[in-house]
């Protein structure tokens, strides 16, 4: 993404803003945030149709809308801003003119396009417009802020109802004070974005999310992108934990090969598992200090989407890092595949299945404790909780079949692997919507385990044609 | 003799080997290398320049073959002691580039052989100033 | 040069340390390589020269077994290059182009854990080279510049004294200095204990001061393979005035490329074979002929 690679269109009017948009991200980035956005605000609509009128509901819903703003612009509309940053060091004021217009076009969408849907399911108009604001001004502050503060934000939505008890009550003076404040915030750091002139030079402890990294957080969708040679993968180091092969060697090829595979749960120093382990009992215990309150349904809902979430993106994400892995030629793969000492190579594939599968396996189990943990702390129905255990196989017999076959060297973003995970998606969609409803299920009772299990025994067996790939490959670690 | 008095060129036409005895033959003719002097080893001559010590190698076997370097045990290649002076087939071998290079160039420049000799005959009875 | 007789022979002697054989490879039908063969004398320093996108990496790779190829086989001292066994991988040394594994290991770990997989890996060797190059042990690898990267890089590659050694672009990261030490080592090595070396490389200079044989890469394909010597007595460029450029009907025998000159007449290049006389075109009057650096010689090749 460049200003210099934008056509040249006339600087007034809708295209140039269009441009620039095009221009600011990847066309596959952009595929996936529309797609997420559209699945949302459909999710949004769906559920205000059909969840009857109850107290929290207008919340619930713009609540919704507001997470889908969020996302869609911290994800992918701020980074108009940096093509703003680059039009005022190329001092090009046509393009940045583009851009301003082009940030405006989209903000009046976002914030009046849902706020409309809204108003239409019977959400007063205050509280729609208003979330669909505050989700647009949530995704630019995530962005623009500095790292730490914009994890603090992420954590307001779960912190305010706890809080609630021990401030006075909030006016709607109140409500326009923090929007005021939120306001200067977001100019002072906009501004301090634009006018800096090296990412590098701000220190990583203030860095906004947004400069972190070349591909920023269009990393994830593609792993072309994240496999240029100055991805600073150092800064995985601090929370993930990079293994450190100190014990490895001939004599323990597992270990090797664990260790140059890198990521998360690997062979690490001890120091790096305690800090992981401080973190897990820190937010274990963040999760078991909110109350639960019937009147604080957000949080409650908040918490499950993101359990589901990171037990959907644990295992895409390894199998993604295992595609960078296979696409970085003068990576880790290269030196696996001429390291002698690692056995043959029908020993080697199999050590490096094993491995991949350990990694899976304490992935998913660490997300099914977590989500059980939820549950115990929600007091969920059984049923419910069954469900829950059906999704998570579900959804790890899923990831195996991801991580297999990109282990055989197939492709993991095209419209082949889409098709093949769509069962477990909508399965994994509509057990979600399901345990959020809290609806008991009377009738369709046995039916979900038993979608489950079919679900999970047809990935299970659908694992071993990559498998078979695999060792029908000349060696393990083929680069692409 | 230092390594460093000879100059490498790699960016000429002429090949590595060619250079390095053209110019150990220049500097034995011109008495700047004396019979009996030890010439630096391949490994420091390769090492000064960084070139490949079989390109060395090569030009000092060559220089061998003609008799103008000699092998020693223990001491390395040694210039020949030439107490008579090398026999008139190496004498011409030796000045047979520079005829080529003459004859091309009076071809190239298309002047008429006998005028070439004559005015070659005239430089080599003067005497040399 | 003794030492080089005195090597003692092992099998690996008699066959090519590295050999490719129709080697064939497309990417999102683009073809990178086109039909490749290539074979290298134990003992010889290979030069492999190309434009960037020429192929050279993807030709490294393809025989060292990294990347299989569309068609064609590739073979390390006879064995498949794909089914390398430790024995091998052992006497093999490589040098990725921007190299970046275990970004997040310090630069001693990561050769103390490479380390252990070789048998003849000189710990001292490391030591002392890590002093001379001013390498701090424990710095992170991601933390380096790309030139201190590559430098361990070839540290890691020669440190288990290798008798093959593929170097891709060693030397594009480094400054002149870095170069010059480089190209020492690899001279040194070749020279001394009898090493094959491999390296790419678009810096003609660096391959004509240590190279014994040149290949030059072209869009995939092949365009010459020969001794460096003998390459630069075999080549020549012919200046032809207009009134003998008229009457040449065909070729001249070993012609490369024609251009004609700005001031009439043609400027030929002519690149004989290993036995083959120079053509008669050469003793025509008025026809003046020069032998070229290799530099140009390539991109007449490559026209």
């Amino acid at each position: 993404m460049s200003a210099a690679a934008m056509h040249a269109p006339r600087w007034g009017g809708i295209d140039a803003a269009l441009a620039a948009m095009r221009v600011s991200t990847t066309r596959r980035h952009r595929s996936w945030m529309l797609a997420i956005y559209l699945t949302l605000l459909a999710s949004a609509c769906l559920l205000g149709i059909f969840v009857p009128a109850e107290s929290s509901r207008a919340e619930g819903l713009g609540f919704f809308v507001a997470i889908a703003n969020f996302s869609v612009w911290a994800g992918w509309l701020s980074r108009l801003v940096l093509l703003q940053k680059e039009a005022a060091s190329l001092q090009a004021p046509g393009i940045a003119a583009a851009v301003s217009r082009a940030l405006l076009y989209a903000a009046v969408l976002s914030v009046f396009l849902p706020g409309l849907a809204l108003l239409a399911l019977g959400v007063p108009a205050a509280t729609a417009f208003g979330a669909s604001a505050v989700g647009v001004l949530g995704g630019l502050l995530f962005a623009l802020m500095p790292w730490p503060a914009a994890i603090g934000l992420l954590m307001v939505p779960a912190a305010a109802p706890a809080l609630a008890p021990y401030l006075p009550p909030m006016g709607p003076f109140a409500l326009v004070a923090a929007a005021a404040f939120g306001l200067l915030m977001l100019v002072t750091c906009w501004r301090s974005v634009v006018r800096s002139a090296d990412p590098a030079d701000i220190p990583a402890w203030r860095r906004p999310v947004m400069l972190q990294a070349p591909g920023g957080m269009v990393a994830w969708t593609d792993p072309k992108v994240a496999a240029a040679p100055d991805a600073p993968r150092i800064h995985e180091g601090w929370l993930v934990a990079m293994p450190r092969p100190d014990h490895a060697g001939p004599h323990a090829p597992r270990a090797a090969i664990d260790a140059l595979l890198a990521g998360p749960m690997g062979y690490v120093a001890k120091r790096t598992v305690l800090r992981q382990w401080a973190l897990m009992a820190f937010l274990v215990l963040a999760v078991l200090m909110i109350p639960f309150r019937g009147d604080a349904p957000l949080v409650r809902d908040a918490l499950l989407i993101g359990g589901v979430v990171g037990l959907l993106g644990g295992g895409w994400t390894l199998a993604m890092r295992l595609e960078r892995q296979r696409r970085r030629v003068s990576g880790e793969l290269a030196e696996l595949a001429l390291l002698p000492g690692l056995g043959d190579p029908g020993t080697a594939a199999a050590r490096l299945v094993r491995s991949i599968g350990m990694r899976l396996t304490q992935l998913m189990l660490f997300a099914l404790a977590g989500l059980l943990l939820l549950a115990r702390v929600q007091a969920l129905a059984l049923s419910h909780v069954v469900m829950l255990v059906g999704l998570s196989a579900g959804v790890s017999a899923a990831s195996a079949f991801l991580c297999a076959s990109v282990l055989a060297g197939r492709h993991l973003a095209s419209w082949r692997t889409g098709l093949i995970m769509s069962p477990m998606l909508v399965a994994a969609i509509a057990t979600l919507m399901l345990t959020l409803l809290r609806n008991p299920l009377p009738t369709h009772a046995l039916a979900w385990p038993l979608v489950w299990t079919v679900l999970t025994a047809a990935y299970l067996v659908a694992v071993r044609s990559p498998l078979r790939s695999v060792r029908a490959r000349p060696h393990a670690f083929l680069l692409d | 003799m230092d390594a460093s008095l000879l100059s490498i060129q790699p960016n000429a036409a002429e090949p590595l080997y060619r250079q390095i005895t053209g110019q150990i033959r220049r500097l034995v003719a011109g008495g700047v290398l004396r019979p009996g002097e030890t010439l630096p080893s391949v490994r420091d001559v390769a090492g000064l320049h960084a070139i490949n010590p079989m390109t060395v190698s090569k030009a000092y076997s060559q220089l061998e073959a003609e008799g103008v370097l000699l092998r020693l045990r223990g001491k390395g290649m040694v210039v020949a002691d030439l107490a008579a002076p090398p026999d008139l087939a190496t004498r011409w071998a030796l000045i047979d580039p520079a005829l080529d290079a003459l004859a091309r160039q009076a071809r190239e420049l298309e002047l008429p052989a006998d005028a070439l000799l004559d005015r070659l005959k005239t430089r080599l009875t003067e005497d040399p100033q | 040069m003794n030492a080089m007789l005195e090597r003692s022979l092992s099998a690996f002697d008699t066959t090519a340390p590295l050999a490719a054989d129709g080697l064939i490879k497309q990417y999102d039908h683009r073809s990178v390589l086109r039909d490749v063969s290539l074979a290298i004398e134990p003992g010889a320093v290979l030069g492999l020269i190309g434009r960037n996108g020429a192929g050279k990496s993807t030709l490294i790779r393809a025989m060292l077994g990294l990347i299989e190829p569309d068609a064609g086989h590739a073979t390390v001292w006879g064995v498949p290059a794909l089914r390398l066994t430790d024995a091998i991988k052992q006497r093999l040394g490589y040098v990725p182009q921007q190299p970046e594994a275990m970004a997040w290991l310090q630069v001693g770990e990561m050769l103390d854990f490479i380390g252990r997989f070789y048998p003849r890996w000189d710990a001292p060797y490391v030591d002392a080279t890590l002093e001379r190059w001013q390498l701090p042990r424990n710095r992170l690898l991601a933390k380096l510049s790309p030139g201190e990267r590559q430098r361990v890089a070839i540290l890691r590659a020669l440190a288990p004294r290798p008798e093959l050694l593929v170097l891709d672009e060693p030397a594009s990261a480094l400054d002149p200095v870095g170069r010059r030490e480089l190209l020492r080592e690899i001279a040194s090595r070749a020279g001394e204990s009898g090493t094959t070396v491999l390296f790419s490389t678009h810096i003609v200079s660096d391959l004509e001061r240590v190279a014994s044989h040149v290949a030059f890469l072209h869009e995939g394909q092949l365009l010459l393979h020969s001794e460096l010597d003998s390459l630069k007595e075999r080549n020549l460029r012919l200046h032809v005035p207009e009134s003998v450029a008229a009457q040449l009907r065909e070729d001249v025998p070993g012609e490369v490329s024609r251009r004609p000159h700005p001031y009439g007449g043609l400027s030929i290049t002519v690149l004989r074979g290993e036995d083959t006389p120079w053509p008669d075109l050469l003793q025509v009057p008025g026809v003046r002929a020069e032998a070229l650096p290799l530099e140009d010689l390539f991109i007449e090749v490559s026209a």
